[in-house]
C-alpha cells in the first residue's frame, strides 16, 4: 500500500515537475530566455513536490508500522494489548487500535473458558473408570481415554487417526454404524469382557463410544447363580435320603430287621453329611464376618505335615497310594496351627482322594523369600485349566459326579482360600506335569 | 465426479476397508479360541468356534457385495481399482483362515476322545507366530504399510520351519509307540491347518504390498518364499 503510494506520488511529482517545466519555457520563449534555466525549474519544482509526497506518505506509514508491530505481538500472546502509536496520537489508527484491542479481548476470553473447558472435560474423560471414545463422521478419533486406551491395548495417543488403524473390534465397527442408541458385549483380546455403548454425538455426524468394563460383574453374577444352584443341591441330596427313608421306615420297614438298619444307617450317613455341610458354611461365614480368630505363631512345618498325614493314613493305605514328603527339618511359617493343620489336610486329603489307585502324592515345602512355598502334588487324571480360577468358589465342583462320590462337602477348598489369606498367605492351583495336579500354599517364614 | 458422490464414494472405501480389517480380526479371534479349546480341552468352547464360522462366512458374502457394488456403481480408477481388487481376494483368504480355525476346534474334539500320552509336543508356539503374523498383516493392511507387509512375508518361512520340526517330533512319537497314533494324527492336522492358515496371512500380505505400490510379489523369488 505504503510502495504504490510511493510510487503514485514520485509519478504525480515528475509530471508536475514537466508541467511545471513545460509551462516555464512557454512562458519564456516569448521573452527567448535560455532552455536550460526552465528545465532546471521543472527539476526543482519536480523535487520539492516529491519531498513532500514522501512526507506525507511517512506520517502515515510509521503509525501503521507501529500498529502492525503490536499487532504481532498480540498474536503471539493473547494477554497483551495493543498500544496506541506514539506517533498519532488522536486519529484513525487510534480508533482502528481500539478496535482491535476490543476483539482481542473478546478473543482472549473465549479462547480462555474453551480452555477452561477443555481442561475440564480431558480431566473428567481421562478419571471415567469407564473407557469414552469420540469419533468424527470419518470414523476419526477425536478422544481417547485412559480407561479405553488399556481396554484395548492403545499406548499412542491416537487424536486424528482413523480409528481401524488402532482397533479392529468388529462389535464396535458394527455399532458405530447403527442407526440408534445400541450396546454389544464383547470379550476383548485383552480378556477384559467389556459392554460397549454408543451414542450419537450432539451436534454433529461422529459418534460417542462407552465402554465398561464388565468382566468382575459378570464372574459375580456367575459364582452367585451357581452357588444358589449348588447350595441347594447339596442339601437338597441328603435331605431326600432321609425324608426317603424315614418314610419307609414309618410305612412299617422299622420292624424289618436287614432293611430297617440299613435304612437307619443311611439316615445316620446323611444326617452327618448335613451337619458337616452346615458346619463348613458356618466356618465361613464366620471366616468372612472375621468373627474367625486366628493366632500367628511360628510353626514347625515338617511335624505339622506329619500330623496332618495321620489324618489321611488310612485312607492313602486303602487305595494303595504312596505319599513322598520332601520338607526340610528346621523349616518354620507363622501361622495358626490349627488352621494350618485344617488347611493341609483338605489338601492332602483332597490329593489322596482324587489321584488315581496305586497313585502318588508328593508333598514339598521351599523358601521364596519372605514366605515358604509348600507344594501338594499328584498324579491323578488333573483338573481341565478351565476349571482352575474357579476352583476354590463355594460348592464350585470340576467333576460333580467323581467329587460326590468322593464324599467332600464342596466347600473344603473355599475354606482353605479363607483360611490361608487370614494368615497372610495364599493359595493356588497348577497343572503338573505329565499328569495330575499341584496345589500351592504361601505362608509367611518364621525366622 | 461431484463433491457429494465423491464422498459416498470414500465411505463406501472407507466401510469396505473397516469390514476387511474387522473381518480379520475375527478370523484371528476364532484361531486363539480353537488353540484354547484344544489347550484347555474344552469341548463347550470348540463347538462354539465352529459356531462361530457362520458370522465369517456371512462377512464374506456382505464384503463380496460391498465390493463389487462399488465397482459396478463407481468404476474407480488406479489405487481405488486395485484395493477393491485386492478386497475381493483378501476376504477369500480370510475366509479360508476361518475354516482353518473351525478345523482346529474339530480336531481339539477328537483329540478329547482319545487318550494322552505324555507329551512334550506344544502346538502354541506355532500357533502364536500364526497369530502375530496375521495381526501385523493387518496392521499393514490398515496403516497401508508396505514394508510392514513386507515383513509378514518374511516372517512366512519361519511358520513353514517350525511345523516342519512339529512335524517331525509327531512322527517320532509314532515310531516310538505307535499306540499313539490316534492322538498324533489329529495333531498334525492342526499343525498343517496352522501352517495353512500362515500360508493364507502370507497371501494377505502380497495383496498389501500390491495395494500400496502396485507391485506384484507374488511368486518372487528376491523374497524368501517356501518350497
Amino acid at each position: 500500500m505504503i510502495a504504490r503510494a510511493r510510487a503514485t506520488v514520485l509519478a504525480i511529482a515528475i509530471a508536475a515537475g514537466i508541467l511545471a517545466g513545460l509551462g516555464w519555457r512557454i512562458g519564456l520563449a516569448a521573452d527567448g530566455a535560455s532552455h536550460i534555466s526552465g528545465w532546471l525549474v521543472a527539476l526543482v519544482a519536480a523535487a520539492i513536490a516529491g519531498v513532500a509526497g514522501l512526507l506525507a506518505i511517512e506520517t502515515v506509514r510509521r503509525p501503521l508500522r507501529e500498529l502492525a508491530a503490536s499487532m504481532h505481538d498480540v498474536v503471539r500472546d493473547t494477554s497483551r494489548r495493543v498500544a496506541v502509536p506514539e506517533s498519532s496520537a488522536n486519529d484513525e489508527a487510534r480508533t482502528v487500535t481500539e478496535w482491535f484491542n476490543f476483539v482481542a479481548i473478546d478473543a482472549d476470553q473465549s479462547h480462555r473458558a474453551l480452555a477452561r473447558e477443555r481442561v475440564l472435560l480431558s480431566a473428567v474423560a481421562e478419571g471415567l473408570t469407564q473407557g469414552v471414545i469420540a469419533v468424527d463422521a470419518e470414523h476419526r478419533v477425536e478422544l481417547l481415554n485412559d480407561a479405553a486406551r488399556a481396554m484395548l491395548g492403545v499406548t499412542s495417543t491416537p487424536v486424528g487417526e482413523p480409528l481401524i488403524e488402532l482397533v479392529r473390534v468388529p462389535e464396535l465397527f458394527a455399532l458405530l454404524d447403527s442407526e440408534q442408541n445400541a450396546s454389544a458385549e464383547v470379550q476383548l483380546q485383552s480378556g477384559h469382557r467389556t459392554l460397549i455403548r454408543v451414542a450419537r454425538k450432539w451436534g454433529g455426524d461422529g459418534r460417542v463410544l462407552l465402554l465398561e468394563d464388565v468382566t468382575a460383574m459378570r464372574r459375580l453374577e456367575t459364582v452367585r447363580r451357581d452357588f444358589v444352584a449348588n447350595v441347594s443341591h447339596e442339601l437338597r441330596t441328603p435331605v431326600a435320603v432321609i425324608r426317603a427313608n424315614a418314610e419307609t421306615l414309618l410305612a412299617g420297614a422299622a420292624n424289618d430287621p436287614v432293611m430297617g438298619a440299613r435304612l437307619i444307617d443311611g439316615l445316620h450317613r446323611n444326617a452327618e453329611r448335613l451337619a458337616r455341610i452346615l458346619a463348613d458354611l458356618l466356618d465361613l461365614s464366620r471366616l468372612d464376618a472375621g468373627q474367625y480368630r486366628l493366632s500367628a505363631v511360628p510353626v514347625e512345618l515338617r511335624s505339622a505335615i506329619d500330623s496332618a498325614l495321620t489324618a489321611v493314613e488310612t485312607k492313602a493305605a486303602q487305595r494303595e497310594i504312596f505319599v513322598e514328603i520332601a520338607v526340610a527339618d528346621g523349616l518354620r511359617v507363622t501361622a495358626d496351627p490349627k488352621a494350618l493343620d485344617q488347611v493341609l489336610v483338605n489338601l492332602v486329603d483332597n490329593a489322596v482322594k482324587y489321584t488315581r489307585t496305586n497313585g502318588h502324592v508328593w508333598i514339598e515345602a521351599h523358601p521364596d523369600g519372605s514366605s515358604i512355598r509348600i507344594e501338594v502334588r499328584d498324579d491323578g487324571p488333573g483338573i481341565a485349566k478351565k476349571h482352575h480360577e474357579r476352583l476354590f468358589e463355594r460348592f464350585y465342583r470340576a467333576d460333580p459326579s467323581r467329587s460326590r462320590e468322593a464324599g467332600g462337602t464342596g466347600l473344603g477348598l473355599s475354606i482353605v482360600k479363607h483360611l490361608a489369606e487370614s494368615m497372610d498367605g495364599a493359595v493356588g492351583v497348577e497343572a503338573n506335569t505329565p499328569t495330575g495336579s499341584t496345589f500351592w500354599l504361601r505362608l509367611p517364614r518364621s525366622p | 465426479m461431484t463433491a457429494h458422490t465423491s464422498k459416498e464414494f470414500d465411505q463406501e472405501l472407507r466401510t469396505l476397508r473397516e469390514r476387511l480389517a474387522t473381518m480379520g480380526e475375527r478370523a484371528g479371534n476364532q484361531i486363539a479360541l480353537a488353540m484354547r479349546a484344544l489347550g484347555d480341552q474344552d469341548d463347550e468352547q470348540a463347538r462354539a468356534v465352529i459356531a462361530g464360522d457362520v458370522v465369517i462366512d456371512r462377512d464374506e458374502n456382505e464384503i463380496d457385495e460391498l465390493a463389487l457394488q462399488i465397482l459396478a456403481t463407481r468404476q474407480p480408477v488406479a489405487s481405488d481399482l486395485r484395493f477393491l481388487t485386492m478386497a475381493l481376494k483378501f476376504v477369500t483368504d480370510l475366509e479360508r483362515i476361518g475354516d482353518l480355525a473351525s478345523g482346529i476346534a474339530k480336531r481339539a474334539l477328537e483329540l478329547n476322545r482319545v487318550p494322552r500320552f505324555d507329551s512334550r509336543v506344544d502346538l502354541g508356539p506355532l500357533a502364536t507366530l500364526v497369530m502375530r503374523n496375521l495381526q501385523a498383516a493387518l496392521d499393514a493392511f490398515v496403516k497401508r504399510d508396505a514394508e510392514k507387509a513386507k515383513s509378514v512375508i518374511v516372517a512366512d518361512v519361519e511358520i513353514d520351519r517350525l511345523n516342519a520340526s512339529l512335524f517331525a517330533e509327531l512322527l517320532a512319537h509314532v515310531a516310538a509307540d505307535p499306540a499313539t497314533v490316534t492322538r498324533v494324527l489329529p495333531m498334525t492336522s492342526v499343525c498343517r491347518y496352522l501352517e495353512r492358515a500362515g500360508d493364507h496371512v502370507k497371501n494377505l500380505a502380497e495383496q498389501v504390498v500390491y495395494m500400496v505400490s502396485a507391485m506384484d510379489v507374488r511368486h518372487r523369488p528376491f523374497l524368501p518364499h517356501r518350497n
